[in-house]
């Protein structure tokens, strides 16, 4: 398959381990604010978003619920990362549309193992 | 204690919640009509009030009871099987009960307040913890089963270093604020405090950002020595001055002024000219783990601030911030001094 897989967190050293993690799944980008994710959506179709969900001041949250909500993005499989891992935390990303909710640390084995689940 | 002091056969308490009235606690005889209690609260307006109802027998008195911003959140009931006269003693001792149910109320919603506060602050702790933690423990897991080259082995080798430090510093921030706030003020040590030599140790502190010659100093002479605990008022000073060059435009003019004040007190004022602070940022910024857009790297742990003020308020000392969005800011502590039998 063509489509990359997207990485989207705010943190330089959390999109290299997730895109080192990832590389056995074939292409994927990076991006480290909304306004980039967006652009990659628009230009490079990924079939699957690894989005984390505090991105600085900004809400991965947010841009979760917006790209399930718009017909021409929810298509897009979407796993959420955080390092909030309370029940009302995961209930509040599964609302938000994500297919997958991670807690933060993660196994870079198990990333990529819900990652190939998602995409498969 | 309703009871006794009011000499009825029964007394409770309803609350007023969003989903209606509940009766929660109720001592001695109730009425026998179903709903009696929750009618004759809700027609119950503010202050106390008797029922006299023909068609139900039986005494009726309620008190309001109000809440932190004067609404009604409860209401004192009394009552009795049999008509009865409540007169002015009576209605002031129902008032008195009335006033220190809305005490115990108060302190309860204190107490969760607190409780709250104490959640956030644990959630935002682990938060601050799992984040590096994940570069450490997935970046180890690859260096572990996969072939790097020399090059990329070093340097996800310096990125776990790196973040193992990360964890270090908000374990450190962690511990030091909570041992702060548990010691309160009698586990400073309070001496007789030279400003300017805790400024000169402040100076040390933040002399490895490299930044120390963008600081003009404008420092009153012969100023009493302040009482302070000598480490953490440097530790406080440091942290503003840290925070005053971090934040501020790189190669600006960080002032750092001091002077006699009434009290007796030392005014000591931090001011930049950076980019100033929203109304945002300017509420969070005493927060714990809250940190403000703009800092020069991300090395701070959100911590500092709320550190910083601990100490001020446990020195008794007041903190001013004057601050505009483009236009900078000024932090000004006012911070006790010795009077002059001690200076």
């Amino acid at each position: 398959m063509a489509e990359p897989i997207l990485v989207v967190d705010d943190q330089r050293e959390l999109r290299l381990l997730i895109r080192l993690s990832l590389l056995s799944l074939g292409r994927v980008e990076t991006a480290g604010t909304v306004a980039e994710a967006l652009a990659q959506v628009e230009n490079d179709r990924p079939r699957l978003i690894v989005l984390d969900v505090s991105l600085g001041a900004e809400s991965g949250l947010e841009l979760c619920r917006r790209l399930k909500s718009d017909p021409a993005t929810s298509g897009i499989r979407i796993l959420l990362l955080s390092a909030y891992g309370q029940d009302a935390d995961v209930a509040a990303g599964l609302a938000a549309g994500a297919d997958r909710y991670v807690l933060k640390p993660f196994s870079p084995k198990d990333l990529v193992a819900a990652c190939a689940e998602l995409v498969a | 204690m309703a009871l006794r002091l009011c000499g009825v056969a029964g007394a409770g308490i309803a609350l007023h919640e969003p989903e209606g009235l509940k009766l929660a606690a109720w001592a001695g005889t109730q009425p026998v009509q179903d709903g009696r209690i929750a009618q004759f609260c809700a027609a119950l307006g503010d202050g106390i009030v008797v029922a006299e109802d023909e068609a139900a027998p039986g005494f009726l008195a309620g008190a309001s009871v109000a809440g932190p911003d004067g609404e009604r959140i409860a209401t004192l009931c009394l009552f009795d099987p049999a008509p009865r006269r409540f007169g002015e003693d009576e209605r002031a001792r129902l008032a008195d009960l009335a006033a220190l149910a809305a005490q115990a109320f108060a302190g309860a919603a204190q107490q969760r307040a607190g409780g709250e506060r104490r959640q956030r602050y644990l959630t935002q702790a682990s938060h601050e913890l799992r984040t590096p933690l994940a570069s450490i423990l997935g970046f180890s897991e690859l260096l572990l089963k996969r072939e790097f080259d020399t090059a990329g082995r070093q340097e996800l080798l310096e990125i776990v270093h790196a973040q193992a430090g990360r964890m270090l510093k908000v374990l450190n921030g962690t511990f030091d604020l909570a041992r702060l706030q548990a010691g309160g003020r009698a586990a400073l040590r309070i001496a007789p405090t030279p400003l300017d030599g805790a400024l000169v140790q402040a100076m040390g502190i933040v002399a490895p950002l490299g930044q120390n010659d963008r600081l003009r100093l404008a420092l009153a002479p012969g100023l009493a020595p302040a009482a302070a605990d000598p480490a953490r008022l440097a530790q406080a000073l440091g942290i503003v001055l840290d925070n005053a060059l971090r934040y501020s435009t790189p190669g600006t003019e960080v002032l750092v002024r001091t002077w006699a004040a009434p009290g007796p007190a030392i005014g000591i004022e931090i001011r930049d000219t950076g980019p100033g602070m929203t109304p945002d940022v300017r509420g969070g910024l005493f927060e714990s783990f809250y940190r403000g857009p703009g800092a020069l790297d991300t090395e701070g742990t959100g911590l500092g601030m709320a550190i910083f003020k601990e100490i001020m308020d446990l020195h008794g000392a007041r903190v001013e911030l004057d601050t505009t969005p483009g236009a900078g800011t000024a932090l000004t502590i006012l911070l006790p001094a010795l009077g002059d039998e001690h200076g």
